[in-house]
């Protein structure tokens, strides 16, 4: 029981820090579908860093910082150019999974190299808390940096002005800009500040869930991060629950596996996704989307 | 600036030879002078469609004029920079004629998000205290904790002014924000006014209704066409030249023909026992019973937010019936959207911006939104006539003189006023048997309202019948055969007789007359 909690928590933090970093750009009224291809360029930077200069903290900060840059040009093309935002998402996406594959081949010829990795450190004291001690307190520092965060968004989003006004940019940016509140200002940082989790949540990935980069390794986490947000109900709170689960549920996928059961592999690979689809089918109640999700905002067209 | 015009004289505001099109060779604005001089109520009167709410969006910088000169407190205003955080920062607010509330926040949220004086935290507790505090000496109410878009147009509308007036502007721009303000809470901001205008801040103020331009102005601008008619002292004032500068032509008295009269036929729609659950901390409505017969404008009076809304869309069909029936010809009906308009029940919504008009469709597309698959007007084999369906656009645009006259249009660039008459156009060109008409003439100016007041006797006088539910009592009066006043969610007759008084004392203490 302990060991599959700690591995849920494990398995849920590249999700949940994507999946926050995800909120926050969402919040601001802009659909990031780019998400998987940024993980990718902070799993790739983050590696590429850690093994040149033979410290995980600073391949941490330089997959975070690849995103970032990679942000950018999202937010450019999204923000200041108004362009379709699920296209240039898509655009990333196959960018980041080119890119990534053919600077894998080039800097390393042969086989990756293997890189320094996060160990787990334990906090004294409440590492020894039962049931939850080792799953929350003994673990990498991306576990956390989660703990640190996910209170802190919470709190931002609900108790602070900046928060305020990005939640007004992305439910209605055309009432936030009557008021003087900047909308592509507001955007852009939000792009800024997400793409900067998602590559944080990609050297999870090369830094401390393996050792190494391999070719599309975030196999297809951005996309859960995107789920989770929805399942999440575009709350911290609630998307901290959602990883959670996803993180149980492919923790207890491993473990049927483990065990070798009757069932054909596909079938329990299939299960986080399953059980998401059937808790969002019996979920239900108001919409928590922002309003101007995903809506371009062009001052003097009404 | 010069030493010696920095005086009282000198202007907080002055715009210069405006000029503005959306559309190239489709001006909007043209060479406009304007100015509001310190201690000053600046009236800005004209037609929908003539201009004023892009001018004062100019003025705060969420539109940028094509050419002209913008000075604050006499100093030239860089345009390509200017935009409304600018504005904030040299003191200009304004009350927006649309909301500009974040709908899925709550009133204190949306108080504080754009407060420049505001800290890095949002303080709850202090927000609502404030809100509170600025509700009790504005006389304005506004539920504390709500969220907006469970508001009232009306609340809406109080939490928006509550909002400039707490940003302690030096100039306050308020478009239109009497049109959904009750006789009672207009009376109250209007002291409001006078005492920022004696404080030496400058007010700008649109509104249709020339009784509270003349209470209020000390000067009046009007515009017509996009272009300055006249600007005139309050001394001047008069209702005829007001209208003659805003139309180009006399307005005369509507004349109203008597009721129909004979004999009176069964209702044609009678509610019996109505209840119905209040929204968002509204009162609901409980033991209605309603009838309205052939040939009939029947009058619901009362103050916004005393059961209207649901009233409203009980008989729209998007809101449940706790108890009680509804009859139409004098059979029961179960309402809902489709049958009560296969039934001939029409519904003009009292709140176009959330449930009449859907922006970023054209007017065409609007025009037939509701018309159904089945219409043969407009589809044939369920397919869309488009040709039929925009010619009929254009008559109605032509009937209604809705500016632009352009049935391809987006509906999200008509003025507010005209937004307005296509709803109404809309209404009522499915020749409806009843029309429940909720504030038809909400910011319409004077020209319009009286066209859509001869629409609805028209209507009348073919027989059909139309509920008239107005927060307006002047448009009650004018138009109703029969008049109730909503108060608190019941229903109480008016009688034929009662005076404005005894009016008011019904629609405020309701069970008391
Ligand atoms: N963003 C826009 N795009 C295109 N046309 C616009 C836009 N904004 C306003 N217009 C047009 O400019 C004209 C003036 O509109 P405006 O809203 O200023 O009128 P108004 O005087 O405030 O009228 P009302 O009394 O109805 O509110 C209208 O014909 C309107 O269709
Ligand atoms: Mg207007």
């Amino acid at each position: 029981m302990e060991a599959l909690l700690e591995a849920a928590v494990r398995l849920a933090v590249p999700l949940l820090l994507a999946a926050l970093g995800e909120l926050i750009i969402e919040r601001s009224g802009i659909i990031n579908i780019g998400t998987e291809g940024l993980m990718l360029c902070g799993a790739f930077g983050g590696f590429a860093i850690a093994v040149a200069s033979g410290s995980v903290w600073l391949g941490a900060a330089g997959g975070g910082a690849a995103a970032a840059c990679v942000g950018v040009l999202f937010a450019y093309f999204v923000v200041v150019r108004r362009a379709d935002q699920i296209v240039v998402g898509t655009a990333i996406n196959l960018l980041a999974l080119g890119a990534t594959g053919l600077a894998v081949r080039a800097l390393y010829p042969g086989m990756a190299p293997v890189s320094p990795t996060f160990g787990t450190v334990a906090v004294p004291l409440l590492s020894e808390l039962p049931v939850i001690g080792g799953a929350l307190f003994r673990q990498t520092p991306y576990v956390y940096l989660c703990l640190l965060i996910t209170p802190l968004l919470a709190f931002a989003l609900a108790r602070s002005r900046p928060g305020l006004r990005l939640r007004a940019v992305g439910e209605c940016a055309r009432a936030a800009d009557a008021e003087g509140v900047g909308v592509s200002r507001t955007r852009f940082a939000a792009v800024l500040l997400g793409s900067l989790l998602a590559g944080l949540a990609g050297s999870a990935l090369s830094l401390a869930q393996s050792n190494t980069f391999t070719e599309g390794m975030t196999a297809g986490r951005g996309f859960i991060a995107l789920t989770i947000v929805i399942f999440g109900r575009w709350r911290p709170g609630g998307i901290v629950l959602a990883a959670l689960f996803f993180g149980a549920a492919s923790a207890l996928q491993h473990r049927l596996q483990a065990r070798g059961t009757d069932l054909p592999y596909q079938l329990t690979l299939m299960l986080p996704y399953v059980l998401t689809l059937l808790v969002l089918a019996l979920a239900s109640g108001r919409s928590s989307a922002p309003a101007d999700l995903g809506k371009a905002y062009r001052r003097e067209s009404r | 600036m010069s030493a010696a015009r920095a005086g009282a004289a000198l202007p907080l505001i002055e715009l210069t030879a405006i000029d503005k099109s959306f559309v190239p060779q489709r001006p909007v604005l043209r060479r406009v002078d304007f100015d509001v001089r310190p201690g000053e109520i600046h009236a800005l009167l004209g037609e929908n469609g003539a201009g004023k709410s892009t001018l004062m969006n100019i003025l705060i910088g969420l539109v940028r004029a094509n050419a002209g000169a913008i000075e604050i407190s006499g100093r030239p205003v860089d345009l390509a920079r200017f935009g409304p955080s600018a504005a904030a920062r040299a003191g200009i607010s304004m009350v927006h004629q649309h909301s500009t509330l974040v709908p899925a926040m709550s009133v204190e949220e949306n108080l504080c998000f754009a407060d420049p004086s505001g800290g890095l935290l949002f303080d709850r507790r202090r927000a609502a205290s404030r809100l509170a505090e600025l509700s009790q000496r504005y006389q304005l109410d506004v539920p504390p904790g709500a969220r907006v878009e469970d508001l009232s147009v009306g609340q809406r509308q109080r939490a928006e002014i509550l909002r400039a007036l707490d940003r302690g502007a030096r100039l306050l721009i308020l478009d239109e924000p009497t049109a959904a303000l009750t006789p009672g809470e207009t009376a109250a901001l209007f002291p409001a006014l006078r005492r920022l205008r004696a404080s030496g801040r400058g007010v700008v103020f649109i509104s249709h209704k020339l009784d509270e331009v003349e209470a209020l102005a000390d000067r009046v601008t009007v515009l017509r066409r996009g272009a300055v008619s006249g600007t005139l002292a309050a001394g001047e004032l008069d209702a005829r030249e007001l209208g003659r500068l805003m139309l180009g032509r006399d307005l005369s008295a509507l004349e109203r023909p008597s009721a129909s009269g004979g004999e009176r036929s069964s209702p044609l729609m009678r509610l019996r026992g109505l209840s119905a659950a209040g929204l968002g901390g509204g009162c609901g409505l409980h033991d209605v019973d309603l009838a309205v017969h052939r040939g009939e404008i029947v009058g619901v009076a009362g103050i916004d937010g005393n059961g209207q809304r649901e009233l409203e869309e009980v008989l729209a069909g998007v809101r449940r019936m706790d108890s009680g029936s509804l009859e139409v010809d004098g059979k029961p009906v179960r309402p809902h959207v489709r049958t009560l308009r296969s039934l001939g029940v029409s519904h003009l919504s009292g709140d176009r911006e959330r449930a009449g008009l859907i922006p970023g469709f054209s007017l065409t597309e609007n025009w037939i939104l509701k018309a159904s698959h089945s219409d043969e007007r407009f589809f044939s084999h369920g397919l869309l006539r488009a040709a039929t369906a925009s010619e009929a656009t254009r008559v109605a645009i032509a009937h209604f003189d809705i500016t632009p006259a352009d049935a391809a249009a987006d509906v999200a660039t008509l003025s507010g006023g005209n937004a307005q008459k296509l709803a109404v156009a809309r209404e009522l060109s499915g020749e409806p048997r009843l029309l429940v008409a909720v504030n038809p003439t909400r910011g319409l100016d004077v020209g319009s309202t009286r066209f859509v007041h001869e629409q609805l006797l028209a209507l009348r006088a073919r027989a059909a019948a139309v509920l008239l539910i107005s927060t307006e009592l002047d448009e009650v009066l004018l138009l109703a055969d029969r008049c109730v006043a909503l108060s608190r969610g019941r229903v109480h007759a008016i009688p034929a007789d009662a005076d404005r008084a005894a009016i008011g004392a019904i629609m405020l203490g309701g069970q008391g007359a």
